[in-house]
This record gives structure tokens, C-alpha cells and sequence, in this order.
């Protein structure tokens, strides 16, 4: 990787709905509720004080429009921005640039998603016209291919991978539970997790994430100007992304046991952020649990777990919210949700309450660096987004 | 005149008991079973399967002429998919002859007469009303044969003769004919047919006894009997009509494919057919001529009748809550034709690495288009890994996909078909076939190749 030193810019102000079946609530509704958090939380920032907007959404409209007619910005300069499931890091990791680099003073980013109004079971991925030739999968079909990979690579039987993943699952909705703003707000025992019927491959329900409506938004400035807004801010000690080619699904070596831009992407992070030993420096990390399978391989290329070790890790507690690293504390994907363009922020506003203290029952004792990821696409063509934050700018 | 040179036939693998057919309509049905075309099998897929065999790269063929009686594509012709399916270069002229059952003869004559190699296809799926003869006595296959000079089988003599009878019709979007007594068609046809017979020997100098095997293909079983009786021609051991069922427009191919694999040097046959009128053609085969033989169709996989009227349409599934299928962009399938009719990949001439489909810029070396095509589709391969979608959408649900490993390197993930969700395993060996993908609203057919698992026999 070939990123420069990221300069550090700070979060100053994060607003986030929670997330579920908003029947009542409009695209807009939830872009308004959001942004108006996170404005209050910047010390009372006027919109008109936002010099210019970044807007994560995959599906639910195109253009800057999305946020400018329901906010009514006077002519701002507001950028859609779309890259799959990781759209609401894009989203952050523009706006942060923007002002890192001189640009604009202070900007905002956020994200949304309107799921709830369709009707469909499940994610539907818009296409452009095709030949047809490609295989119509469902994402948890996608992701389900990990499974029997992952068990023959390392020799697992297949009843431990079940125990591995029954264990994300309920560890992710046990920290949903602690979280008001989750979509899901109840603890889903192993045993209930590992007798559901399974919807592909070896994925039930509770091992997808929820499907979910719900907006949120950031608020960053540089770092000299941190006091203008706030005592307690968050600060982005690096931005990475890397965006694979796509060759997975038709490359003979790939064997479905490892997203190859994740751990690009990480890496790229942890030397910008100068971390070294990611499993001991990373106090808490969000991460992308699609599908619990994805959380498993996750914790091997981000380099928590060793090769083949994620299962053991895992079974041992290391990654539960009074483990040794804690993951997805606010109940990541699984329970929490997934309005695609929201999510990435959704993340960040976790490490947000964490670091400020104001993550309440699921509070994480005195957190130095915290991890965000969030990724898009499949098993063999990923983009991957990870932040390092923390409390101190580093 | 052409000859024959080369013949193979297509039986998709399901078998429908007639019995508990009937028995589900409360009604008297026949005995036995009748194939059945998979739910994503049509008669240009099985066209396909039974053409590909007979195309090899020296082929020299000029023309394709496809015939069927349920023509899955009306105004756009079958033929040139067909044409582009199993390799054929497009100089190729393809034709469809179809909508009757005699169009199966139609195919045969049309490629025999012309001056160039061609090859003709015959396929059909049989429908019938809910609890009718048709429906129970119907089967579902296709046959091809290759035609050209130094033939394998001689075409001694043909003799035809028109009627325009009107003992079953069938209005265009109807699910299955209706018929005239059978006993005015039987007597009205035999007659008929007997005449072309009797010309078709006369014009070879031989005589009944001379033949050594007949072909004697007719809509009404009735008229067939008498027909057979009458001639005195020995049975043709493995017979497909008793082993499947009537293919219709296929029936005299399939017969005829299975006749001719069982036959050997110097033999004598006779193909008789009694479609609006009759049409007849004494065979020879060459001195030369090494028996293939003989090839019984196989048991196939049986399925209830349920199965049956899901797979046809005739009851349908609730829909999912799925987006409904897209159609295929003609611009992208006319683009990506070597791949999406004929599943040819690209090989990189800087390293070697094969690519499905055909990329420009190399995976492994990033070399720039520096490919070369590769054919694939007779390809073997193995499932890596598999899933079973049982969230999406399908023609068949629930959805099996494998990702495979192709002999000789290259990799492809695709839909499996033919077989049991809880049956795949990884390591199976599979073979691409051509099927059915998706119909999308605007009532596109998306084709594209599909795994199967290799039969046992055939590995």
C-alpha cells in the first residue's frame, strides 16, 4: 500500500436513529433526526455553519439531492457517494479528506438508508443490464461459501463451526440487547441460534444481519479547530480502503477462507496509525458481521486471531464484550442492523459513545484505540474500509 | 444427396410413473413411464445436448435445421441459438422447421437434401390437458443427425404423401391438443402410411422381409400397432416409445438414433411416419458400418406428479418476495456470445491462466489482451464448494450453486442442475449442459450453461 501518513482530522459532533422497521419514518425523517443529533452534539453548530455535505446511500436515491431537499441546503456542495455495503465509511473517509485537506473547514457526512419500504426478503442489489450469464445469489448464499471452506482448510468439524458462529451470533445480539438504539434488543440463546432452519448454505436467520431502516451523520473538522465545537471529541487516525479485482469467484487459489482486502486494508491502517500488534493495541473494534461467518474470518486477517485460531478465540470469550477485545459492542450488524449507507457511521457513533463514556451497560473500560470496518461486495470481490480511532489525536 | 454420418439422441433424466398420474386425475391412464423435461429444460436445451456430440472442431456443417412442435422461442428463431450453442461458426445457415409433429421429418429431409454436411435436430416436449392420453402417453427428448457425404447410412428411397387431416389440432398458447376418435384416425392413417410403405420398398427392390429393423412413428399408438402388425417387422429391442413414451416431433429421431446404434454393416431399415399424410425412407447401412451398439435408455430418476405439474407450470408456487428475474441485454449477449451461447473462456498467452468468462486483462499477470478463445463447454470440472440458496428466486428452488474447478485449470461458479440439494457433495464431478435460467416479465428467456453431475455411466 502506498497511503501517505493520514494527518488526523477529529470528529466533533455524531447523531445516529436507531435502527429496525421504521414503518413511520421516512428516508427523510431519519436524515433529519440524524443530522439534528449530531449538530446538537457539536455544540449547537448551525447547518448553515457546514461548509460542504458527503452522502452515503446505496439505494435509496441518487445525488446530493437525497440530503439537500429534506435538510433544505442552500446551495452547499453535496456528494452521493455509493460503494456498497462499506458506502457510509465512503462517506466519512471523503469528508475527512476533504477538510484534511484545507478544502473546507468543516463538513459532514452521512449516511441512510430507506430498506423497510420494498417488500423484498432480504437485500436486493441493484444490477446494471447484463448478459445474464452470472449467477443470481442471494448475499447470505454468498457468504455461506466460507463455511465448509473454512472447516476443511483447518480441519474443523463442522458441528465446532456451528458453536463458533451460534457464539458470534448470540455474543453480537447480548450487546444489542444492552443497546437502545439496536434493531434487535434481545439476547438469542446459542442453543436457539443452532436449531434454526437454514435459509443457504449452512447461514440461518440469526446468522445475517438485520435488514434495517435507519440514518446517521458525523460532524469533522481539523484537529486545530477542535475547540470551536467540543471538549470531547473523537479523532480518525487513519483511513484506509482497498478494493479488490474482483477475481475470487474465477481464480483457481482463492479457497473462500479470507477476504485478501481486508487484510490489505488493515494493514494499511495499522501502519498509518503506527500500530504494530493490532491484537494487544486495538482496545474495541466494530466490525463488518454480515454474516457470522464473516466476523469469524474477519478476526484472522485483521490479525487478532491467528490462522486457524479464530475458532478457539472466539469459543474462549476473547471477542465477547468482557473479553480481551471486544468486537461489534453495540451489536454490530447482526443486531443492530443494517441500513446499508448508514452502517460504516453507525460504527464510528459506537466508538464515538465509547470513548465519551456514554455507552452505558456496554461501557468498555477506558478504550486507547478503537477499529472500524466495514466491507462490500463477496467473498472474492471485496471492498474493504478500515478507521483507527481514539481519544487522543496520536 | 446426403447421408447419414453421425446420430445421438437426448433423454432428460426424469420419469414420470403413468399410473399415479392417472390415479391423481381419478381417471384410466397407460402403464409405464414417460420422461420428463427438467424445469429448466425446454426443447432447444435438449437440442442442444442432443446435437452437441455430432459437432466437433473439423466439422464442415452448413446448415441447422431444428424442428419441434413446442417451440420455447416463437418470431426469434430456436435454431440459430441452437447453432451458436453447440459451436457452430456463423456461416452456419440455421433453420427452424416447426410447429407440427411431421415438421420432425421435415428436418431430416431438409438436411439429407442438401449438397453440403448439415445437421438436423428434432426435439420436443409433449404436453397434454390435465388426465389425457397425450399427457400420459407423451415423452420428453430430442435426437440429432449429421448428414453428408460418404454417409454411414444411405438413404435408398423416401416416398411422402399429404393429407390434411384434421385428427388433433392445437391453438397456438393451448397446453395440449385435442383429438378425433382414434379409431376414424387410426383407419384413415394406416392406409396411408401403408402406401408410402409399400413405394418406398419397391423403389429400393426389397421386400418386408428384407428389412432388418423399422422405424414406425405415429401420434396415435392405435394406428402405430396396426401399422407394426400389419408390416411384420421385427421389434426393435429397447425400443424408446415403450421405455419413455411418444417425443412427437422428436419420436421418429429418437427411434431412429436408437435403432442405428444397435444396427450393424448392410442392414436394411425402414422409418415410416403417419403425420398430416405419411412419409417413409428405406436406409442402408454402409459395408463399412461398425455397430455402436446398442444403447438402451436409461432408468432416470423417478418424480411424483406434483413435481411433474410444477415443473411443466401447470400449478405454480406463491412467488417469493424476490425482485422478479431480469432479462439478459441483447447488446451484452451479442457482445459476450462466444461466452454466452457456446461457453468459451479466454487462456492468457503471457502465462496460461484460463478465464471464464473472457477477460481482457489477465487475473494473474495483468498482461493486456494478450487471450487467446478456449472452448469449455465439454469441459469437465469439479465442485469445489457448493451453497444451497433457498432465499432466492427460481424456475426450481431451491437454488444450488457449486463453484467449480475445470480440468486443465479455470474456475466458474454456477447453478447446478439435475440434482438433489442434499445429494451435492464436494468432489462430485460435473458437465456442462445448456438449460433454461430464468424467464423475466417481458417474457425473455435467459439461457446459460449449468452443471451436472456426470453419470455414473458416463464417467
Amino acid at each position: 500500500m502506498s497511503s501517505n501518513k493520514f494527518p488526523g482530522v477529529a470528529i466533533v459532533g455524531m447523531g445516529c436513529t436507531r435502527f429496525g422497521d421504521h414503518w413511520d419514518r421516512s428516508a427523510d425523517d431519519l436524515v433529519i433526526d440524524a443530522v439534528q443529533e449530531a449538530l446538537a452534539s457539536a455544540g449547537g453548530i448551525a447547518i448553515d455553519d457546514i461548509d460542504a455535505f458527503w452522502l452515503g446511500t446505496a439505494v435509496t436515491g441518487q445525488s446530493g439531492l437525497v440530503l439537500s431537499r429534506p435538510l433544505k441546503l442552500q446551495n452547499k456542495p453535496v456528494t452521493r457517494v455509493e460503494n456498497m455495503c462499506a458506502t457510509g465509511s465512503e462517506a466519512v473517509r471523503n469528508a475527512c479528506y476533504a477538510v484534511a485537506s484545507g478544502a473546507y473547514d468543516v463538513v459532514m457526512a452521512v449516511g441512510v438508508e430507506k430498506l423497510k419500504d420494498s417488500n423484498m426478503t432480504g437485500l436486493v442489489i441493484p444490477t446494471a443490464p447484463t448478459d445474464g450469464s452470472e449467477v443470481d445469489l442471494t448475499a447470505p448464499a454468498m457468504f455461506s461459501f466460507i463455511v465448509p471452506a473454512y472447516a476443511e482448510k483447518y480441519g474443523i468439524p463442522l458441528e465446532t463451526m456451528r458453536e463458533a458462529l451460534s457464539h458470534i451470533g448470540s455474543k453480537n445480539h447480548a450487546n444489542g440487547a444492552l443497546n437502545e438504539r439496536a434493531h434487535f434488543q434481545r439476547q438469542v440463546s446459542e442453543a436457539t441460534i443452532s436449531a434454526a432452519p437454514t435459509i443457504a448454505g449452512d447461514l440461518n436467520v440469526f446468522d445475517c444481519s438485520g435488514i434495517s431502516d435507519g440514518a446517521a451523520a458525523a460532524i469533522i473538522c481539523r484537529i486545530e479547530d477542535v475547540p470551536r465545537y467540543t471538549t470531547n471529541p473523537m479523532y480518525v487516525r487513519a483511513l484506509a480502503l482497498a478494493v479488490g479485482a474482483g477475481t475470487g469467484a474465477t481464480d483457481t487459489e482463492y479457497d473462500y477462507t479470507t477476504f485478501p482486502e481486508v487484510v490489505a486494508s488493515a494493514n494499511d491502517a495499522y501502519r498509518q496509525a503506527g500500530i504494530t500488534d493490532p491484537a494487544t493495541e486495538i482496545s474495541m473494534a466494530e466490525v463488518h458481521d454480515c454474516f457470522t461467518p464473516t466476523e469469524l474470518v474477519l478476526m484472522e486477517d485483521m490479525g487478532f486471531s491467528e490462522r486457524g485460531g479464530a475458532i478457539a478465540d472466539v469459543l474462549a470469550g476473547r471477542y465477547d464484550l468482557d473479553g480481551d477485545l471486544p468486537i461489534n459492542p453495540d451489536g454490530g450488524l447482526k443486531s443492530f442492523g443494517h441500513p446499508i449507507g448508514a452502517s460504516g457511521l453507525r460504527m464510528l457513533f459506537e466508538m464515538w459513545l465509547q470513548f465519551r463514556g456514554e455507552a452505558g451497560e456496554r461501557q468498555i473500560e477506558d478504550p486507547k484505540l478503537g477499529m472500524t470496518h466495514n466491507l462490500g461486495g463477496q467473498p472474492g470481490e471485496v471492498v474493504s474500509f478500515v478507521s483507527i480511532v481514539g481519544a487522543e489525536p496520536g | 444427396m446426403n447421408g447419414i454420418v453421425g446420430w445421438s439422441s437426448y433423454v432428460p433424466r426424469a420419469r414420470l410413473d403413468r399410473s399415479a398420474l392417472a390415479s391423481m386425475f381419478q381417471v384410466a391412464g397407460p402403464r409405464g413411464l414417460r420422461s420428463v423435461a427438467g424445469p429448466d429444460e425446454d426443447a432447444l436445451t435438449m437440442a442442444v445436448e442432443a446435437a452437441r456430440p455430432l459437432v466437433d472442431a473439423d466439422s464442415a456443417v452448413e446448415s441447422c435445421w431444428f424442428a419441434t412442435s413446442h417451440a420455447p422461442m416463437l418470431d426469434r428463431g430456436n435454431a440459430a441459438v441452437l447453432s451458436a450453442a453447440i459451436g457452430l461458426p456463423d456461416h452456419v445457415g440455421s433453420y427452424d422447421t416447426g410447429g407440427s409433429i411431421r415438421s420432425g421429418v421435415a428436418a431430416l429431409r431438409a438436411a439429407a437434401s442438401q449438397t453440403s454436411p448439415a445437421i438436423a435436430a428434432l426435439s420436443d416436449v409433449r404436453f397434454g390437458r390435465p388426465g389425457s392420453d397425450d399427457e400420459a402417453s407423451g415423452a420428453d427428448a430430442a435426437a440429432a443427425f449429421a448428414f453428408g457425404p460418404d454417409p454411414l447410412v444411405e438413404i435408398v428411397a423416401q416416398s411422402s404423401v399429404s393429407s390434411p387431416v384434421m385428427d388433433r389440432w392445437r391453438a397456438e398458447g393451448d397446453i395440449g391438443s385435442s383429438t378425433w376418435d382414434d379409431r376414424w384416425t387410426a383407419e384413415h392413417q394406416v392406409p396411408l402410411v401403408e402406401r408410402v410403405i409399400a413405394d418406398v420398398l419397391e423403389q429400393a427392390g426389397i421386400a418386408a422381409t428384407d428389412l432388418t429393423a423399422a422405424v414406425v412413428s405415429c401420434p396415435s399408438a392405435r394406428a402405430e400397432a396396426q401399422l407394426a402388425k400389419r408390416l411384420g417387422a421385427p421389434a426393435h429391442e429397447g425400443d424408446p416409445r415403450t421405455a419413455i413414451g411418444y417425443s412427437g416431433t422428436a419420436d421418429v429421431g429418437v427411434r431412429l438414433a436408437s435403432v442405428l446404434d444397435a444396427a450393424g454393416p448392410d442392414q436394411w431399415i425402414l422409418v415410416a411416419t403417419g403425420a398430416d399424410g405419411a412419409d417413409a425412407m428405406v436406409l442402408r447401412t454402409s459395408s463399412g458400418f461398425t455397430a455402436a451398439g446398442a444403447s438402451p435408455v436409461e432408468d432416470g430418476t423417478p418424480i411424483e406428479p406434483s413435481t411433474y405439474l410444477l415443473w411443466r407450470g401447470l400449478i405454480e408456487r406463491a412467488a417469493l418476495r424476490r425482485p422478479p428475474a431480469e432479462a439478459p441485454a441483447a447488446p451484452a449477449v451479442a457482445r459476450n456470445e462466444p461466452w454466452k451461447l457456446a461457453f468459451n473462456g479466454s487462456t492468457c498467452t503471457a502465462c496460461g491462466t484460463r478465464h471464464m468468462p473472457p477477460q481482457r486483462v489477465c487475473l494473474r499477470c495483468q498482461a493486456v489482451d494478450r487471450m487467446e478463445p478456449v472452448a469449455l463447454r465439454d469441459t469437465q470440472a469439479v465442485v469445489r464448494t457448493f451453497t444451497i440458496d433457498r432465499l432466492a428466486a427460481s424456475i426450481n428452488p431451491p437454488v444450488v450453486v457449486g463453484v467449480l474447478d475445470f480440468d486443465g485449470g479455470g474456475r466458474y461458479r454456477c447453478q447446478l442442475t439435475d440434482v438433489v440439494a442434499a445429494d451435492v457433495a464436494v468432489g462430485d464431478r460435473v458437465e456442462m449442459v445448456y438449460r433454461l435460467v430464468s424467464e423475466s416479465p417481458n417474457g425473455v428467456r435467459n439461457y446459460f450453461w449449468k452443471a451436472r453431475p456426470v453419470s455414473e455411466e458416463d464417467s
